[in-house]
């Protein structure tokens, strides 16, 4: 009897768009958060990205 | 483990804002590589790499997925081959990232270095995941199980632990630098990992085939098949690139962030 693997391939793709898009969402909430709290901290004039670090 | 923010934010603050070079040989490192230039850099690349990194997934996924042929054997679970070969490349690629600058920090002690490394981590050990849950749904019904202790499958699961060890290891001490020193270590010495992974399945009897495509010789996978696997690939290796990147951006600016209200508090402490 041939084994129906279309719930595999499925659970694969799915496996792939949980994992990349939780990591994609999470990091660019992290990204936009960071943004914010460096621009509301930071002297003005010195810019946003922190480019006055080094 | 009782974690002192003061000392914290300043060895963070310290890891983000010092870029002073500790030797002639790392001079040029550190003047193409410190955070404040990173910054300018990359941080108009990231939504471009992003947003390549969605539609080449997007394509080269829907491809595999619904206009790939199946194979002659596997029949459609053969597709699963375009996320498990993707994950199982950017995990390894971006193990050797991060033991690339576990190198550059023990070495030249770089900043960045250990930024980069400590933000990879948890990227990487995403597509190790990844490649690890679709081997075991592709084994299912190949191979009639869903785990062996097969030298392939067993070297990546090492891959995945050394990810996690890392990511724990760097949050394991009370002053940061401590941390990164420890995580770099492990970060170089797992490297020894990686051509175990490429060459257990010629080393020892193995369920997993071989490798069916290589730099040096032709591709034992029809083009119907290796085109989608390719942009898959693309896409996959732009997703880590951007979220790594955007990651390192967050913590150079999270520790700015940090160092500049720990000096406000210094000042108004005095």
């Amino acid at each position: 009897m041939v084994k129906n693997t279309l719930p595999y391939v499925v659970g694969s793709y799915g496996a792939a768009l949980a994992i990349i898009g939780i990591l994609s969402l999470t990091t660019f909430f992290r990204y936009r958060a960071a943004r914010r709290r460096l621009a509301a901290v930071e002297p003005r004039g010195r810019g946003e990205s922190g480019s006055a670090a080094s | 483990m009782d974690r002192s923010p003061a000392t914290d934010y300043a060895a963070d603050a310290q890891a983000a804002m010092i870029a002073a070079p500790t030797s002639k040989s790392g001079a040029w490192l550190h003047r193409f590589a410190n955070p404040g230039r990173f910054q300018r850099l990359v941080q108009p690349l990231i939504p471009w790499i992003g947003w390549s990194a969605l539609i080449v997934c997007t394509v080269g996924l829907v491809w595999g997925f619904a206009f790939a042929p199946a194979d002659w054997q596997q029949g459609i679970a053969s597709r699963i081959m375009y996320v498990h070969v993707p994950a199982a490349w950017v995990a390894m690629n971006g193990y050797a990232a991060l033991a690339i600058c576990s190198l550059l920090s023990i070495v030249w002690r770089h900043p960045l270095a250990d930024i980069a490394a400590k933000e990879m981590g948890p990227v990487g050990a995403g597509f190790t995941g990844l490649c690890l849950i679709t081997g075991s749904l592709w084994g299912e019904p190949e191979w009639g199980t869903y785990w062996v202790w097969d030298a392939r499958l067993t070297s990546v699961l090492i891959l995945f632990f050394l990810y996690l060890g890392h990511m724990a290891l760097i949050r394991a001490f009370d002053n940061p630098q401590h941390g990164y020193r420890a995580a770099a270590i492990l970060g170089l010495v797992g490297a020894i990992n990686l051509p175990i992974i490429v060459f257990s399945v010629y080393w020892w009897n193995s369920l997993h085939q071989g490798n069916s495509i290589t730099l040096t010789g032709p591709s034992k996978i029809y083009v119907t098949m290796l085109y989608p696997l390719l942009i898959s690939t693309l896409g996959f290796y732009l997703a880590f690139i951007a979220m790594s990147l955007a990651r390192i951006s967050s913590g150079i600016m999270e520790n700015r962030a940090r160092a500049l209200l720990l000096a406000r508090a210094e000042r108004s402490g005095n």
